[in-house]
């Protein structure tokens, strides 16, 4: 089974005939909309956020056609859902891209390129400073990150020091991870005597498919700047590069300024006003917030009756069709009904999860 | 100053001992505040001609380039040679480096722009705070190549020139035809300019050109003569997905150190390509024309063009990029019948058709961006559209709003899009018959620019005999990547672990596998 495939299969697992093809692309490409960011989290997918982020919709629905060929999923009314084959392939498939868990687009996304950037001419910098060489070729030229660099930069005698600390760091990392996986990672980067190798030419060299090692690379990056945050002590150097990167920005740009306005104490009707715009979006921003923001209360929104009501529909009716539970609450608005699911979202969203 | 201290700073400068035909020439000029054209051949140093005075006259140097690979290029190079007063602003930068860099403009010595971001009041008014010395316009011939079509930011330079306080002009190409020589003086507002004309022959080019039945036996040349001759290398073909196929193909014959070069790759992807074969890494590059401007390595010993380019002063930048370094090199063109259709298609689809035009004329003029997405929606080509933005805004269409655009003026539009288009042809059929003829190339392309190139006697071309051999490699080089890789080897190379804590010796830079990989030119 190709990544395609793969992805694929586990995307119509998760969505389990509640979204359509199309309504999971925009999720595999990255796209930031409401739709996608409470998706995510309602379907426990939001990892996978941005994985495929050049999947056309051709290419995508050829590819289903392959997997109903192949058996591994069917099709009912317009929604596919996996087959017992296609459970069993799927294990397989994980079995193999192991490094697909540490993939974690929804927060690293933004980050990725950045990252990269700065950390790929920070070590080719350093990898020719400590050997006193400073005729190289840049592989940014992005004055941008040129400057961060720049700044960040160790003088004289401390080069040789950073770089000591930088090779303990990303030796303990990469020793946490496959061979592979740190082939990938170190054949990317530029030193001294040599450029970094692009995804395709590490294909080739490996002898694996490109889509794999990107793949495998974009999920390193992810878990290098997993752990920069987390374990701020131990990961000096990392910490220093990734600080100041765009993290942790899970909303739309459009809601985080609906956000802002709550936080300043503004009603919904005024944040309408006030932004002049239609209801519906507003209420887009709400669900979205729902999801992320933990001390949002939706209480002014939701009676607690109804909230207890939309639950229990949840519960009975097992699914995360909105038309299906909206069908049993007639009274309840869909609004209502997306916010209370999206504030749920974590504790609905874990039963059997692939990863 | 005296040429004594010319030769002083030129050495203490730059490293070198001598100047090369017309530098001096044109420096003393610009010392005098003359206005000059200059045309050197490729890769003889014109930046040179701007780089020298910049550290003897007072104020800044301003740059006008063409493209924004080139720019970056450029201050990279200046960069290295230890010269940090050196920036490229475009319209691509983001708002805070944009912010950052024109806070402290008056600290640069040399200012490269690309003629769309001198349209902007804001950096008119900025450099106006400047003493600007010197005005320089870069691979100049791209006015008379573009500036009437769709970049019409070029035809508007000798008004930005005035604005800047008049500065002296330097207008600095490779090849220009008489013609395209005045064009460039007229839009350039320069009339009673210097000229320095040099020929545009590159004698230590070789100048072949093949003539083969099918395109089969074509792709089979290529395949010979990336075996056999001494690299390093650049093979032109016309499409993305050609320098694909070609760059698999060697690969599928055994030449690992090949990559293809094109503008539909990742920004990130090309950089590393380019640094690669700029460090001697890669022996073959098979790109479009994207790859070239602004490369500046010394030791491209052949270029061979798989397509035909659209006509002779492409084909003579394109190779002017082998041979920097003095030494012979190579030019090959390969031609199967049927190869114009390419180029031809090109032409077509650089502008509008009939009916598109007329279209677009029909429609009652409202605002700006609504026409840009107008053309977005319809299928055009990105110059197609452009010229087309351009040529209706040129006919007053905006300022007349409501109202469509009447009939004399689209006539005249679309009777300058058979001009044009006629004109292109004309310069195709000329490279066209360049390539068949049975005649001295190289006298030829002096005939086209009316000079005066004579054959000469070895390695002239393949008309005059020339023995390909000496072309041939003599060695073979390293594969790429045959050892396995360690990655904590690597690693440990990357920051310099002397040894680790199972005593495996990284030892001296020689003993590392992986420098291998570098070829036997390093
Ligand atoms: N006087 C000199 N002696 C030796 N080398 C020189 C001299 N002047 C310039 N060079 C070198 O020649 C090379 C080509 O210079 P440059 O890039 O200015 O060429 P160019 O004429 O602008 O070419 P193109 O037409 O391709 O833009 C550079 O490596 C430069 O350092
Ligand atoms: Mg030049
Ligand atoms: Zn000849």
């Amino acid at each position: 089974m190709n990544m395609t495939e793969g992805l694929l299969l586990y995307f119509i697992k998760k969505f389990n005939g509640e979204r359509s093809l199309s309504g999971f692309l925009h999720m595999l490409n990255g796209k930031k909309t409401s739709q996608t960011l409470s998706d995510g989290h309602l379907f426990n997918v939001s990892s996978f956020f941005g994985i495929l982020p050049g999947l056309h919709r051709d290419e995508a629905e050829q590819t289903a056609a392959e997997l109903l060929k192949g058996g591994m999923i069917c099709l009912e009314k317009d929604r596919y859902t996996v087959t017992e084959k296609g459970e069993k392939k799927l294990e397989d498939f994980f079995d193999s891209h192991s490094y697909l868990y540490a993939f974690d687009g929804m927060r690293y996304k933004p980050a990725e390129q950045p990252f990269y950037q700065m950390l790929s001419l920070y070590i080719q910098s350093l990898s020719h400073a400590i050997r006193n060489d400073y005729t190289f070729f840049p592989v940014s030229q992005d004055p941008a990150v040129l400057h961060s660099v720049k700044t960040r930069f160790p003088k004289g005698e401390e080069r040789q020091r950073e770089a000591d600390q930088l090779y303990r760091e990303m030796f303990a990392l990469l020793c946490e991870r496959t061979d592979i996986d740190a082939e990938v990672f170190v054949l990317r980067l530029s030193r001294h005597n040599r450029t970094g190798l692009t995804n395709k030419q590490v294909a080739q060299v490996l002898n694996i498919p490109e889509v794999e090692v990107q793949l495998r690379f974009r999920s390193m990056l992810h878990f290098f700047l997993k752990k920069a945050k987390e374990e701020n002590g131990d990961y000096r150097v990392l910490n220093k590069l990734a600080a100041g990167l765009d993290l942790d920005k899970p909303l739309t740009l459009s809601a985080q300024k609906t956000w802002h306005l709550l936080n300043e104490g503004k009603s919904m009707d005024q944040i309408i006003h006030i932004r002049r715009m239609k209801k519906s979006t507003i209420e887009d921003h709400l669900v979205e917030i729902a999801i992320h923001y933990e001390r949002f209360s939706i209480d002014p929104y939701v009676t607690m009756e109804e909230q207890h009501r939309i639950l229990n529909a949840y519960t009975v009716l097992q699914t995360k069709k909105l038309k299906v539970i909206k069908d049993k609450l007639e009274d309840i608005s869909y609004f209502k009904i997306r916010l209370v699911l999206g504030k749920a979202g974590d504790v609905l969203g874990t039963a059997n999860p692939v990863i | 100053m005296t040429f004594l201290e010319l030769q002083t700073l030129l050495y203490e400068r730059f490293g070198y001992r001598e100047f090369r035909a017309g530098q001096r020439e044109v420096i003393e000029d610009i010392f005098c505040k003359n206005d000059v054209l200059a045309m050197m051949p490729t890769g003889t140093g014109k930046s040179l001609c701007y780089q020298l005075p910049g550290y003897v006259l007072s104020g800044a140097v301003l740059i006008v380039s063409p493209l924004l690979s080139l720019m970056e290029d450029q201050v990279e190079q200046l960069k290295r040679s230890g010269e940090k007063r050196a920036v490229a602003l475009n319209s691509f930068m983001d708002f805070q480096e944009k912010r950052r860099v024109m806070k402290r403009l008056s600290y640069y010595k040399f200012i490269y722009v690309s003629p769309e971001i001198l349209q902007n009041d804001y950096m008119i008014r900025e450099l106006k705070k400047l003493s600007i010395s010197l005005f320089v316009v870069d691979e100049a011939h791209c006015i008379s190549q573009w500036g009437h079509e769709f970049r019409t930011s070029y035809l508007k330079l000798s008004s930005i020139r005035s604005q800047l306080g008049q500065p002296p002009c330097l207008a600095l190409t490779a090849t220009a035809t008489p013609e395209v020589r005045k064009d460039i003086c007229d839009k350039l507002g320069i009339p009673t300019c210097t000229e320095h004309v040099y020929s545009v022959d590159r004698p230590n080019i070789a100048l072949v050109t093949e003539q083969h039945q099918v395109h089969i036996d074509k792709l089979n040349r290529v395949l010979e003569l990336a075996s056999s001759l001494e690299g390093p290398g650049i093979i032109y073909a016309s499409t993305r997905s050609w320098t694909e196929q070609l760059s698999e193909m060697l690969r599928q014959h055994g030449k690992n150190r090949v990559a293809a070069y094109h503008g539909g790759l990742e920004n990130e992807d090309r950089l590393l390509i380019q640094k690669q074969f700029l460090n001697d890494e890669l022996d073959v590059i098979c790109c479009t024309n994207a790859f070239g401007m602004g490369i500046n390595k010394p030791n491209i010993r052949y270029v061979i063009h798989f397509h035909l380019p659209s006509n002779i002063e492409s084909y003579v930048q394109e190779i002017g990029r082998a041979g920097r370094d003095g030494r012979q090199s190579l030019a090959v063109l390969l031609y199967s019948s049927g190869d114009a259709d390419l180029p031809e298609m090109f032409i077509d689809h650089e502008y509008p058709n009939e009916a598109q035009v007329i279209h677009c004329a029909s429609l009652p003029a409202n605002d700006l961006q609504g026409f840009m997405e107008m053309l977005d929606r319809m299928e055009m080509g990105e110059s197609a559209r452009r010229f087309l933005f351009y040529q209706f805004e040129k006919e007053g269409y905006f300022s007349n709003e409501g109202y469509p655009l009447p009939k004399d003026a689209r006539e005249r539009i679309l009777s300058k899009i058979q001009q044009r288009k006629a004109h292109k042809r004309k310069k195709l059929s000329e490279m066209v018959e360049w390539t068949k003829g049975d005649f001295c190339k190289r006298k030829k392309i002096g005939d086209i620019f009316c000079e005066t190139s004579q054959s000469i006697e070895w390695n002239c071309c393949s008309f005059c005999k020339l023995d390909l051999g000496l072309f041939y490699r003599k060695e073979e080089k390293e594969r790429f990547f045959d050892e396995p890789v360690s990655w904590q080897k690597e690693l440990r190379y990357i920051f310099n672990q002397e040894s680790d804590d199972v005593h495996e010796k990284v030892g001296s830079i020689s003993a590392d596998p992986a420098n291998e990989r570098q070829g036997a030119s390093n």
